[in-house]
């Protein structure tokens, strides 16, 4: 049987036609559905669409391909929801131009949560990295879904970090939810799949045009009531990302970098122009009207160092520092010194970066 | 009148006596060699006849001369039959007195002009002779040093086919050859450790490979050194025994690497092949097969700067040499089995700029990151005990005055180590921890309650794969091992840990 929900794929997936006018359809008819069931007469009579267009629409009326089309979804485990639909977020809703529906995969519940978005540039750093899979996990405690784009670098750290803290996170697709983009993050994107969502306005078998991922974006953008830049360069998708959620009105938050390093030009330019500057998940609750303070606990304060454990966490808390400069500093023997670290690493208050350096969470 | 003269014939470090027997007897004059000789031994002919020539004797033309090298099944190949030939022609033509033939063994290549010249794989032939019970064995005199080094066997060296005919004829006595001034290649002429300046994290972890053996993957941006401190690595090695080097030393004469100065190879091998090495010569082949890099680092260390630009059928060639210690070539003219017991030190760049994690040039994506990585597959890098990462160059501590440990103490620990191995070990057929199968890590690895909280915790919160379990066990022992301790207790398992960064290391 054909609903509304199945005529609204239909619509929607018309990728030959811009969104505008399948807006003005809808205002005209109230339903895809009528869309859908309209003569080839009355679509013609429309001064809105050229002729092209009615035999466009025309030529892709077929009941039987629908079914077909929406039982090979619901096969996958997959949803569709429009619009009127209970789970559709309103936040999304508002948003300049939000999808017709959202094709869907996994948890629903995971939409009406908190949410706040992460992006960032694909060739992370180190820093950015660490910075993001700890403010994904800790905006996850605090019961937020983590909002991304499943893209390599941030994008993918952001996912982990949540998906570690034990929380919901969503990833928004450039392409049809079948396909997994990139091929490296299949695992990841099981992951997500099971404890959380992915979404795309795409429909299956969609391959990941590079032009599907500035719209692709307005999403991420309209999805968020936080959006955070972990890192960015000076010019990329996270950037176009920021500005629509700037002109959605939402609160555009850029983790403060070093200004020499490449990556994080992009979000100290942001910072310039009157982005927020966050260095803790907490900077941003208000933004995104978290108010579960208390589960984020300080680990640091709970926990007792021994002597050398001390002496080598002053040393890393400074800045990223190589294993050859700790020694020189605190004098001590190299395996005392990894042994520190080690035991450091396992309490969660240091990490290991490339390059055998150090760096303190 | 048939003579028969004694020579060897190689298969790869394996000696067989090949009998060149000689009918010179009247008939329609000719001149042939059955017995399955390869073209080199046909071309014999020529040179046997010119070479006997310009040493005055005449050669019998106009006589009809067969010439079987017998067994007859096997292939003869190379140059080392031309004395025996020249040799059972002439006293099949009455010119040698021929008591001499019944216990020595001959070989040389000759020259037009009658002298004769260094052949190959004297070492393994002369081993061959001895064990077959020959008293006497006249080879090339560049030969002679190479030969010495096995006792029990009388040398002959000769220069020419004339002195050799006059020594079997009496006229021109040669005593046996003796090497009195043994070559001393000492560690002390290698690089030293002393001049490495900070990357203390790479020469622990050598410390802890050399200690137990373990192969060792180094990764690092390009200046940091990392080719430096791989070829310090043998100085820091202890000396090889006696067997040892003969092992070694037969193998470099089959492959016709010894020099006449330097016979005895004392030295640990150190190999370091450039990555466009085709796949026979790392494993060894040719029509007849010659040993390849795998085996010419036996007992030492065969270093692969570069480990990812090696075609991947050369890598993949590494896994079976690394776990049997040997490796067994097929090629049309036969099997070979070289020993290949060695310690694989790789080098790589951490990315393919080069700078990943060290630089913010490194401008590669996760994508090609991953790929570059993968190109060293899992089962490859499971023989891989020890990966550690070079730390990238601070200039401040170059020009430094401190210097680092030198080569000395670091081998006298390494000395310790090995021997404290050998005393555990003197009821298995390996000497080192790094041989260690799954039963023998669980037999000699046992940690405690605390040590195996330790672990467990460390598994879980530094998600390292169970892959790993082993060779951090092994790499512990070792680690415990330069500690004089009897036990592995936390710090050591701390330290093994802190040896796998490849796997640690997230893109």
């Amino acid at each position: 049987m054909l609903g509304e929900k199945e005529y609204m794929m239909w619509l929607s997936g018309l990728s030959k036609l811009s969104h505008h006018k399948k807006d003005d359809l809808l205002r005209r008819f109230g339903c895809a559905g009528d869309v859908f069931k309209a003569s080839e007469r009355t679509l013609g009579s429309l001064k809105e669409l050229s002729d092209e267009n009615v035999a466009y629409i025309c030529g892709s009326r077929s009941s039987d391909g629908l079914e077909k089309y929406a039982e090979r979804v619901y096969s996958l485990g997959a949803d569709y929801i429009i619009k009127d639909d209970g789970y559709y977020p309103d936040i999304l809703r508002e948003a300049y131009e939000a999808p017709l529906g959202l094709y869907i995969r996994g948890d629903k519940t995971a939409l009406s949560k908190k949410t706040v978005s992460m992006v960032g540039t694909r060739k992370a750093t180190p820093y950015g990295m660490s910075v993001a899979e700890k403010l994904s996990g800790d905006f996850a405690a605090a019961g937020a879904a983590v909002v991304s784009g499943m893209a390599d670098g941030i994008d993918t750290a952001s996912h982990r970090g949540a998906l570690k803290a034990g929380g919901k996170t969503i990833a928004v697709f450039g392409c049809g939810i079948n396909i997994c983009y990139p091929k490296t993050n299949e695992r990841l994107m099981e992951r997500i799949i099971s404890s959380g969502c992915v979404l795309s306005e795409y429909p299956l078998d969609e391959s990941p045009y590079p032009y599907n991922f500035p719209r692709r974006n307005r999403i991420i953008a309209g999805l968020s009531m936080a959006l955070v830049v972990v890192e960015a360069e000076e010019k990329g998708g996270s950037l176009i990302t920021a500005n629509l959620a700037a002109d959605f009105g939402r609160e555009v938050f850029a983790v403060p970098g070093n200004i020499t390093s490449r990556a994080s030009r992009g979000t100290n330019e942001l910072l310039k122009s009157g982005a927020t500057p966050i260095t803790e998940a907490r900077d941003a609750f208000f933004a995104a009207e978290i108010d579960e303070y208390e589960k984020i606990t300080s680990p640091k304060e709970k926990i007792s160092l021994e002597k050398n454990e001390k002496l080598v966490y002053d040393c890393i808390q400074l800045r990223e520092i190589a294993l050859d400069e700790i020694l020189s500093e605190t004098g001590l023997d190299i395996s005392d010194v990894k042994f520190a670290l080690i035991n450091l690493e396992m309490k969660g208050l240091a990490a290991r970066l490339p390059a055998s350096k150090y760096t303190a969470l | 009148m048939i003579v028969s003269v004694k020579c060897c014939g190689l298969e790869g470090l394996r000696g067989y006596t090949v009998a060149a027997e000689a009918d010179v007897s009247k008939g329609f004059p000719s001149f042939e060699i059955v017995g399955l000789p390869d073209s080199s031994v046909k071309e014999s002919k020529a040179r046997v006849r010119s070479a006997a020539q310009s040493s005055g004797f005449n050669f019998p033309d106009a006589r009809r001369i067969v010439l079987n090298l017998a067994p007859t099944g096997l292939k003869k190949a190379g140059p080392s039959y031309d004395l025996p030939i020249a040799l059972g022609i002439l006293a099949g033509d009455g010119k040698l007195r021929r008591y001499i033939f019944e216990n020595t063994a001959f070989t040389g290549e000759l020259s037009l002009d009658g002298s004769i010249k260094r052949v190959d794989g004297i070492l393994p032939m002369v081993i061959h002779a001895k064990n077959e019970g020959f008293s006497r064995f006249v080879l090339p005199y560049e030969n002679r040093n190479e030969a010495a080094l096995i006792g029990g066997i009388d040398i002959i060296p000769v220069r020419s086919l004339k002195e050799c005919c006059d020594y079997i004829n009496g006229r021109y006595p040669i005593p046996p050859y003796v090497n009195t001034a043994q070559n001393a290649e000492s560690a002390d002429m290698l690089p030293d450790f002393i001049d490495v300046k900070g990357q203390e994290e790479v020469k622990r972890a050598m410390l802890i490979a050399a200690a137990g053996m373990h192969n060792i993957l180094l990764s690092g941006p390009p200046g940091t050194g990392k080719t430096m401190m791989a070829k310090r690595l043998p100085s820091i090695l202890p000396p090889m025994t006696f067997e040892e080097c003969i092992e070694v030393t037969e193998i470099y004469s089959v492959a016709g690497l010894i020099k006449d100065s330097s016979a005895l190879i004392s030295r640990r091998p150190f190999r370091n092949p450039h990555h466009t090495i085709s796949n026979a010569a790392m494993a060894g082949g040719g029509r007849i097969p010659r040993p390849g890099e795998v085996s010419l680092s036996h007992n030492g260390i065969l270093f692969l700067d570069e480990f990812p630009e090696f075609s991947r059928d050369v890598l993949e060639e590494l896994r079976q040499p690394l776990e049997d210690r040997e490796i067994t070539i097929s090629r049309v003219n036969g099997t070979m089995t070289y020993p290949a017991n060695i310690m694989l030190v790789a080098s790589m760049n951490p990315c393919p700029c080069g700078y990943f994690g060290y630089s913010d040039k490194c401008s590669c994506s996760q994508n090609k990151i991953i790929k570059y990585r993968n190109k060293i597959s899992g089962p490859l890098l499971d023989r891989i005990d020890i990966q550690v990462e070079a730390a990238g160059i601070d200039y401040n501590k170059l020009s430094a005055d401190a210097k680092g440990e030198s080569s000395q103490s670091m081998r006298e620990k390494v000395l310790k180590a090995h021997e404290i191995q050998a005393q555990r070990y003197k009821n298995s057929a390996f000497s080192y921890n790094s041989r260690l199968d799954a039963a023998g890590v669980e037999k000699f690895c046992r940690l405690g309650q605390n040590e195996k909280r330790f672990m467990e915790r460390a598994f879980n919160s530094l998600s390292l794969s169970a892959r790993a379990y082993h060779k951090i066990l092994k790499t512990a022992r070792t680690a415990a091992d330069l500690d004089g301790s009897e036990n592995i207790n936390v710090s050591h398992i701390a330290e093994a840990l802190s040896l796998r960064s490849f796997d640690r290391n997230k893109v």
